[in-house]
Formats: C-alpha cells, sequence, structure tokens
C-alpha cells in the first residue's frame, strides 16, 4: 500500500449482465508518482477506468481520490476533484477543431451557464480569451499548435493520442488516468509524451497509466500493478513484477 | 360488464399486436424507431383495396398486399436506411419521417385524402355468455384470429427457425453474430419484409375493424404502437406482444371506467402515452426487455443532481 | 404604384408566417441541430403557446347552441403595460447589479455574480417591457406570451426528465406522444379552448381598420424584429462555451460525460429553452392568425420545421432562419400557383400531397446525402461575438 496515496481502490466490484470485469480488486496510487497498470486483455483494466471516473457505479467496494470517497460519484464531480481520464481509442469531436476540443474540455468555465452566456459580462470573454491562451500552451506541449485550427478527425491516430493527453492537461488535473496513451503514436513523439508525462509529475501531478508496452512500463514507471481476471495479482516495482511467475503466466494462460 | 370491455380491450390489441411486432423487430435488429411503420399499415389496407377490386378475394388480396408491403420495407433497406449505418439511432429516424410523409402523401395524392371501405358485409352481433358478451364474426373475431395467429407464427418463427434465430441474435449483438458467420445483410432485409408484410396484415385487420380507412389511418396508431413496443420492453418481440395486450386491454378499461365515474371518455386516448411516459420513468428497459446498454441511474438521484447544477448554473 | 394588396398578402401569406416558423427553426436548433435532441413533437409545444396566449388575449365568449365557447382573459389585465411595474423592474434591476458589483471581490463574491447576471436579466425585461408599452402591445399578450414560454418550457421538461436518461430516440417517441396529448386535449376540452370551434376574435396590437396593407406589413416586421432579436440571444448563447458543450454532447455523449460534462443537465436545459420559444412562437402565431383552430398543429407542421432546420445546415442558426424562409416560400408559392398558373385540376387538387411529398423525399436526401446541411457549421464556432453578427 502506498504511504500517500492520491487514490485508493479497495475490493471493487463491477459485472456486466452477469459476466464479472473487475472482481475484488484493491490498489493504491501514491501522490506525485508514475503508475504503470499492465495485465492481459481482459484483465479489467480499462473497465476499472472507468468506474474510478464515474461512468459506471461499482457494484461494490470503495474508491477514494485525495481522501474522499468519490465511488457512486459522476464524472462531473470527479473531474471537478481534479481526476481526468483517457480514452484507449481516441473519441476526438470530430466536427469541432483540436483548438475547440480543448476548450471544451476546461472545467466550468463561466460562459457554460446559460445565463452567463447570454447576459455574461465581458468577463467571460475575457476568461475565454485567456482559456484560449491557455490551450495554446498545452497543445505546444504536446506538438500539435499547428494544427490548432484543423478539424480533429483530420489527425493522425498518432496525433488524436496526443489530443486525447492535451485534454486531460487543460481541464488541470491531480490525478490522470492514461489509457494506452502511446500506443500507435511513432517512437520520437512517444518519447516527448512520456518525458513530458515525468516533467508534470515533478510540477505535482500523478499518472496511472494501462499500457501494453512493457519497454514503456518498466522505464517510465515507479511502480507496476498487474491485473488479470479482474484483480490485482501483483503489484511493485517494474523489476519485481517482471520477474513474478504468477505474471508471466497470466500472460501466457490469459 | 366488465368482460365486454376486456373483450374489447384483448380485439383493440389484436389491431395493434402485428404493427407492434414489425415495429419491435426493426428497432431490434436496425436498431431505430421508424416513424413510418404506421404507412406500412396503411399502404397494406390500400393496396389490398385495390387488389380485391380485381381479384374480388379478400384473402388472397391481403396476402398480395402483404408481399408487395414486404418488398416496400426491403427497397426502404436497400435505398435508405443500408446507407445509414453506424449514424446512430436520430439519422434514420429522421429519415423514416420522411419515408412516412412521402408514402402517407403518395397514397393521399392518388386515391385522396377521404375515408374508403372493403365494403364488407357485416353480420349482425352474436351473444355469448347469455348476453354478458357482445361480439362481431367480422369486427370483433376476424382482428382477434388473425392478429393472434400470425403473431404467435412470427414469435414461433423467431424461435425455431434458422432465419428467426440469427434474427435474434442480430438484434442481440450484431458484430458478434456477424463474427459468428451470421448473413447480417440478409438478416436486415428478412427483418423488413416480415415487418412490412405483417403491417401490411395489421393494416387490413383495421380497415376491418373501423369498416373505413384513409391516408392518416396508420399514422394514427403509430403512437400506441410505439407504447406497446416500449411497455413491452425493446428488442423483444413477445414484449411487443404483451405490450399491445396491456395497451389494449388498459385503454379500453380506461373507457369503461371514465363511463362509470363521469370523465370524458374521449381522454382514453392518453392512455397508451400515460403507459409510455410511465414506464420510461420507473423501468425504462419495459417489462420483457433486456437492460439497456449505458448505465441509468435511478430518477430521484438524477433530479437531484440537477437540481444541483440549476443552483450552479445560475451562477 | 405598388399594388397594396400584394403587400398584404405578401406580408400575410410568406413573411408573417415565415418569420413564426424561423422562430420554431431556431428553437429546434438549439434543441437538434446543437444538441442533438430530436423532438418530433413541435406542434404541440406551438399549440400549446398559440392557445395560452389566444386565451389571455382575448375575452372569454360564453357557450351558444351548438358551440362551446371559449375561455379568456384579457378582462383581467388593462390595456397597457402598466408603468408601476415597469419601474418595479428598472429599480430591481438597477438594484441587483449595483449589490453585485459592491460584493465584487468580498467573501460573498459567487453570490456578487449572480445577482448581476439576475440584474442584466432584469434590465433586459425591463427594457423589453418598456419598448413594448411604448409601441403600445397590450398586457394581456404579453403575459400571455410570459405564461405560454413558462407552460411550454415546463412541459418540455415534464418528457425530457425521463427520457434524456436515455437514447434521443425516446426523446422522439415521447414528444411525439405529447403533442398528441396536447392537440386532444385542445380538441376535448371544449370550454377553454373552443375545440373544433376554436378561438376567434384575437386582434393585432396594431389596427388599421380597412388598411389592411398596413396592419399586415406592420404585424410583419414586428416579427422580423422578434425574429432579429431571438437570433441575436440564441447565437450569442450557442457561440459561447455553452453552445461548445452542447455540440460536444451532439457528437459524442459518452465522451462528453467522461470528460466532465453535466450531459443530463445541459440536455435537459437546451430542450426546455427550445420548448419556451416554441411556445413564444405559438403566441405570435395565433396572434397572426386572429383566429385559432386545432387543425393547423399536426405532425406535418412539425416536420415541415425539421425540414428547414435540416435545409439550413444544424447548427447554423442563421441557416435554419434561411431555410425557414426559403420553406415557408415554396409553400405560399405552391398555395398561389393554383391562382396564378392554370394548373390541370388534378395537379392542382393534389398540390398540398405533391408539396409534401416532396418534402419528405428532401428530408430523406437531406439525412442520407448531406449531414451537415447546406449552410455547414464554420469552422471555429466559439467566437467572441460581435454587435453586428458575420460569418455565422
Amino acid at each position: 500500500m502506498a504511504s500517500n496515496p492520491v487514490l485508493t481502490v479497495e475490493r471493487l466490484r463491477k459485472s456486466f449482465g452477469g459476466i464479472s470485469a473487475v472482481d475484488d480488486c484493491t490498489l493504491s496510487v501514491e501522490a506525485e508518482s508514475v503508475v504503470g497498470l499492465i495485465g492481459p486483455n481482459g484483465a479489467g483494466k480499462t473497465t476499472l477506468f472507468n468506474v474510478i471516473i464515474g461512468m459506471y457505479a461499482p457494484d461494490a467496494g470503495r474508491i477514494t481520490f485525495r481522501g474522499e470517497r468519490i465511488d457512486g460519484l459522476p464524472p462531473y464531480e470527479l473531474v471537478r476533484r481534479g481526476l481526468a481520464k483517457t480514452f484507449q481509442i481516441p473519441r476526438e469531436f470530430q466536427a469541432m477543431t483540436v483548438l475547440e476540443n480543448l476548450l471544451v474540455c476546461a472545467v466550468d468555465p463561466p460562459g457554460e451557464g446559460f445565463a452567463s452566456s447570454l447576459l455574461g459580462p465581458r468577463s467571460v470573454w475575457t476568461q475565454e480569451e485567456e482559456l484560449e491562451r491557455r490551450a495554446h500552451e498545452v497543445l505546444s506541449l504536446v506538438d500539435l499548435n499547428h494544427l490548432a485550427d484543423e478539424p480533429a478527425a483530420n489527425l493522425s491516430g498518432g496525433q488524436k493520442k496526443l489530443l486525447e493527453l492535451a485534454r486531460t492537461l487543460i481541464m488541470d488535473p491531480s490525478l490522470v488516468l492514461l489509457d494506452e496513451p502511446v500506443a500507435g503514436v511513432n517512437p520520437v513523439l512517444s518519447a516527448k509524451l512520456l518525458s513530458l508525462i515525468q516533467k508534470l509529475r515533478s510540477e505535482g501531478r500523478t499518472f496511472f497509466l494501462i499500457e501494453h508496452d512493457m519497454d514503456v512500463v518498466f522505464r517510465h514507471c515507479d511502480r507496476v500493478i498487474v491485473m488479470h481476471q479482474g484483480r490485482v495479482i501483483a503489484e511493485g516495482s517494474p523489476e519485481v513484477v517482471r520477474a513474478d511467475p504468477a505474471v508471466v503466466e497470466s500472460y501466457l494462460g490469459g | 360488464m366488465v368482460l365486454q370491455f376486456l373483450f374489447n380491450g384483448l380485439v383493440q390489441a389484436s389491431v395493434l399486436v402485428l404493427g407492434a411486432l414489425g415495429l419491435s423487430l426493426v428497432y431490434g435488429v436496425r436498431k431505430f424507431a421508424n416513424f413510418g411503420h404506421g404507412e406500412m399499415l396503411t399502404l397494406g389496407a390500400y393496396l389490398t383495396l385495390v387488389f380485391a377490386a380485381s381479384t374480388r378475394n379478400l384473402v388472397g388480396a391481403a396476402l398480395l398486399a402483404a408481399l408487395a408491403v414486404a418488398a416496400v420495407g426491403v427497397a426502404q433497406e436497400f435505398l435508405v436506411y443500408a446507407r445509414l449505418e453506424g449514424r446512430g439511432p436520430v439519422a434514420p429516424l429522421v429519415a423514416s419521417v420522411g419515408i412516412a410523409l412521402v408514402l402517407q402523401n403518395t397514397i393521399a395524392a392518388w386515391w385522396g385524402p377521404s375515408i374508403v371501405s372493403y365494403g364488407v358485409r357485416y353480420p349482425d352481433n352474436l351473444l355469448f355468455l347469455g348476453g354478458a358478451l357482445s361480439a362481431n364474426a367480422v369486427r370483433d373475431l376476424v382482428p382477434l384470429a388473425v392478429g393472434y395467429s400470425f403473431a404467435a407464427a412470427v414469435l414461433l418463427y423467431l424461435k425455431f427457425a434458422k432465419l428467426g434465430k440469427a434474427m435474434r441474435a442480430t438484434a442481440d449483438n450484431r458484430d458478434l453474430a456477424r463474427v459468428s458467420g451470421v448473413n447480417t445483410r440478409l438478416v436486415d432485409r428478412v427483418t423488413w419484409a416480415i415487418a412490412g408484410g405483417v403491417a401490411a396484415i395489421a393494416g387490413v385487420v383495421v380497415a376491418v375493424r373501423s369498416v373505413t380507412f384513409q391516408p392518416i389511418t396508420g399514422a394514427t396508431l403509430l403512437l400506441p404502437m410505439f407504447a406497446a413496443v416500449i411497455v413491452g420492453g425493446i428488442g423483444s418481440p413477445s414484449g411487443a406482444v404483451v405490450g399491445s395486450l396491456l395497451v389494449g386491454v388498459s385503454q379500453s378499461l380506461f373507457f369503461f371506467f371514465s363511463l362509470l365515474i363521469g370523465i370524458d371518455p374521449r381522454w382514453q386516448v392518453a392512455v397508451p402515452f400515460a403507459l409510455l411516459v410511465t414506464v420510461l420513468l420507473v423501468r425504462p428497459r419495459g417489462l420483457l426487455g433486456r437492460a439497456i446498454g449505458t448505465e441509468v441511474r435511478p430518477l430521484r438521484i438524477e433530479v437531484r443532481e440537477m437540481l444541483r447544477s440549476i443552483r450552479r448554473g445560475l451562477s | 404604384m405598388v399594388d397594396l394588396s400584394l403587400v398584404a398578402d405578401i406580408s400575410r401569406g410568406f413573411l408573417a408566417p415565415a418569420f413564426v416558423f424561423a422562430l420554431l427553426a431556431l428553437a429546434l436548433n438549439v434543441q437538434w441541430g446543437h444538441t442533438g435532441l430530436f423532438n418530433a413533437g413541435i406542434a404541440g409545444f406551438f399549440a400549446m403557446g398559440a392557445y395560452i396566449g389566444a386565451i389571455f388575449a382575448t375575452a372569454p365568449e360564453a357557450p351558444r347552441i351548438g358551440v362551446p365557447g371559449h375561455a379568456g382573459l384579457a378582462n383581467l389585465f388593462p390595456r397597457a403595460i402598466p408603468t408601476d411595474a415597469l419601474v418595479v423592474l428598472w429599480v430591481a434591476a438597477a438594484s441587483a447589479i449595483a449589490v453585485g458589483f459592491l460584493l465584487r471581490g468580498s467573501p460573498r463574491t459567487r453570490l456578487g455574480r449572480r445577482l448581476r447576471l439576475l440584474g442584466f436579466g432584469l434590465v433586459f425585461v425591463a427594457a423589453s417591457g418598456s419598448v413594448l408599452r411604448i409601441v403600445g402591445v397590450p398586457t394581456a399578450l404579453v403575459v400571455g406570451g410570459l405564461v405560454a414560454m413558462l407552460a411550454t418550457g415546463f412541459a418540455g421538461l415534464l418528457i425530457a426528465i425521463p427520457t434524456l436518461r436515455l437514447r434521443a430516440d425516446y426523446l422522439a417517441i415521447g414528444t411525439l406522444a405529447l403533442s398528441a396529448i396536447v392537440t386532444e386535449s385542445i380538441r376535448n376540452l371544449e370550454s377553454v379552448t373552443g375545440g373544433v370551434f376554436g378561438i376567434t376574435g384575437l386582434t393585432r396590437p396594431w389596427e388599421f381598420g380597412s388598411e389592411t396593407y398596413k396592419t399586415e406589413a406592420v404585424y410583419a416586421t414586428f416579427l422580423g424584429i422578434l425574429v432579429l432579436v431571438a437570433f441575436f440571444l440564441i447565437n450569442r448563447a450557442t457561440r459561447a462555451p455553452w453552445g461548445r458543450v452542447l455540440r460536444a454532447i451532439r457528437e459524442d455523449e459518452d465522451a462528453a460525460l467522461a470528460l466532465g460534462k453535466n450531459t443530463y443537465f445541459h440536455k435537459v436545459q437546451a430542450f426546455v429553452l427550445g420548448c419556451a420559444l416554441m411556445g413564444f412562437a405559438g403566441v405570435q402565431y395565433a396572434v397572426l392568425l386572429r383566429a385559432l383552430f386545432p387543425d393547423p398543429f399536426v405532425p406535418s407542421l412539425t416536420f415541415g420545421i425539421v425540414v428547414m432546420v435540416i435545409v439550413g445546415g444544424s447548427g447554423s442558426n442563421l441557416g435554419v432562419v434561411v431555410g425557414a424562409l426559403t420553406l415557408t416560400f415554396l409553400e405560399y408559392f405552391t398555395v398561389r400557383a393554383k391562382d396564378w398558373f392554370d394548373l390541370p385540376t388534378a395537379l392542382a387538387d393534389r398540390i398540398f400531397f405533391l408539396r409534401l411529398i416532396l418534402i419528405g423525399s428532401l428530408l430523406v436526401l437531406l439525412v442520407v446525402m448531406r449531414p451537415r446541411g447546406l449552410f455547414p457549421e464554420p469552422r471555429k464556432v466559439t467566437k467572441r461575438p460581435r454587435l453586428l453578427v458575420r460569418g455565422v
């Protein structure tokens, strides 16, 4: 168990129509760390993320975030508290530009209320301009700023993955759940993204990421958690996990 | 007394059941609400009129019309709905609205907007159970017989026939079905054919029961059919049958009670709507439907969250 | 010399109804074009607004033999909007804004912002009220309009709450059902609505006796101004972050939800606001027609508006207004075509149906071929609005 956890999951259960996706899962994520979540396909990793972010309510168990209990809360409550998640297969808003994709992710901007948008004084629009400036900054971080006015649908697969990350960053989260952040991204961009994660970590954010690329996991994660059939079967430093026979077995046996 | 109204309700339900069944099949396999389904009934009724005029045989004409409307259904799939694959449930719904407009007004343009009739000679009512029950051989018993027997046939087909099972599999999980070797394209077309065919029969049944019909006849039944499908449960053909029974009988019983209590009986048309909204509030999946994909949180939690958001949203 | 009867005809037959339908199209655009919520019951909300407006704007008519009569509330109100009410509104507005500004920077700064917003809202209400008073719109009509908006908004809320938790097609079915109930109720509640005999005796705010061209042109202009105001307000809101969230919901609701948007709330809000505007349009329609019957409020009216929106382009506010004008002109033209041109009787009798066949085909074609409509959304939609809106 982490000593200063930003996220704890206790005995979490979630099943769909009789099939158990997450089954008695317990883990924790230390603040300001980069934790990897690995496991064979169908282990329940993405489902776990979806439950944490509030897309599904768990059948049983607890989740705490920064000391507060959050299980059962809807995503908009969690994003307000500093939690963010990307999608495994990028879900960009296709009819919007890259920049707009970012702008829309801002958390509770003043103009989002109907009354404010209509009657809102100049401050709504000045804050909009500020938001736009921040969005350009974030886009520069992920090297997408030159595509800011492109329809998001026109991006390449790897660029869409970067957009996914950028969208979470503009939400100013303390914990980011990344679902396969570098899958399909070219090595140069990948490296840039991963070093960005490290930089942001040193600024106080925490990253919990699902990855299949073992190289990435073992080189960039402080700790690794292994899931299999809905539960945690191993955790620890990359070296320890790598050598764990149960882990190897789960991947081979599937 | 109540017995009479119960019976009326069963007959009314038999009118709905075939239409609702077709609607449910399309909803389940093609995954959208077909707002043009009422027009398939109307088309069936009118084509039967045409064929009966030349063949002088109402039954044969009805079967011919069923084939014709089945073909129209398949044509719709080819021309329109196949092209709307992957665009969510609203796009085909809107398209079906357009198709409804085209069909209904083509019928009106061709035959005129006023009422028409098959000119069937209706016998006197028969009395059963010592006068407690009055039924008309043609207006009541024919719809009962035709409606429920065709419905049973369709349900049996779905349960036992190879294509029927394929239809159920496709409705359940299209990708899985396709990967398992089901020819989903064929299933789509057969679904439309069956839906169209039974809709046409339903149209004839309506026409026979109501004596007269006009271009808007089918459209007026669209709402009760939707109510039946949703109450029974989307994705469940037997649910459509159960839903039709519920809607038909409830409406009839309401009529009865309204006469007793003194409410204006014309409000009976609100019964399908009331049932629809109740189901959506309390159990959106309907009586026999499967759990709906996305999680639906209990209503009171949603409303509470919304009230909170209103306070925030005003700032 | 301009043919005055033609002016009257174009105002009454084309422009005025086009502007009313433009309001409906703008409302549907908020619901469907921006948020992806298909409202199949526009006719119902429209009818509700029309009848509420009519009931407020007319005096009651007692039942006669064979005619049920109808309710009317016009006698409850003074003709002109009372100045006291306006003064109260202005004072309230000013105080709210003042207090709001005073609270700036204090620990109650949130409350201050809300008060300022309330204040600006009240300014708008007070200003509108004052303008309407100066121009001479009767109180009964203004109150009727407000009540209509509240009632239709509430009706929208009632249908939205259960259905918007589910998929979009449930809303479509629910609104279809609601529309049927509304029209049925209008026919049944005869002592209130006059049933099939309708409500007669609606007068325009500005009547010019025998100079019908003036009456019609003036009212058409009034409606045009209403459309401009509605357009300005809606455009401002949809270009703000508010509109952005709606479009995100339209594009991918689950993604919007996961990214922290309260999608249910936004959907309900957008829907209710659209319904309120439809109710408002209904009031104008009643005044336009002068006599209100249940007949116009049928599903083909709903679908006509749908075509206007889809022709205009989902999301483009200007586009749907153009769509409304275009399609109303088409209707005006086909009806006049019977008189202007020598059409064979077979065609003339069926022109009504042919027009609907055309609309239906157009609808199917547009859905299949051009999902973004003729006026696609401009690339970067969220811009700081200028007073003279360009590039909508």
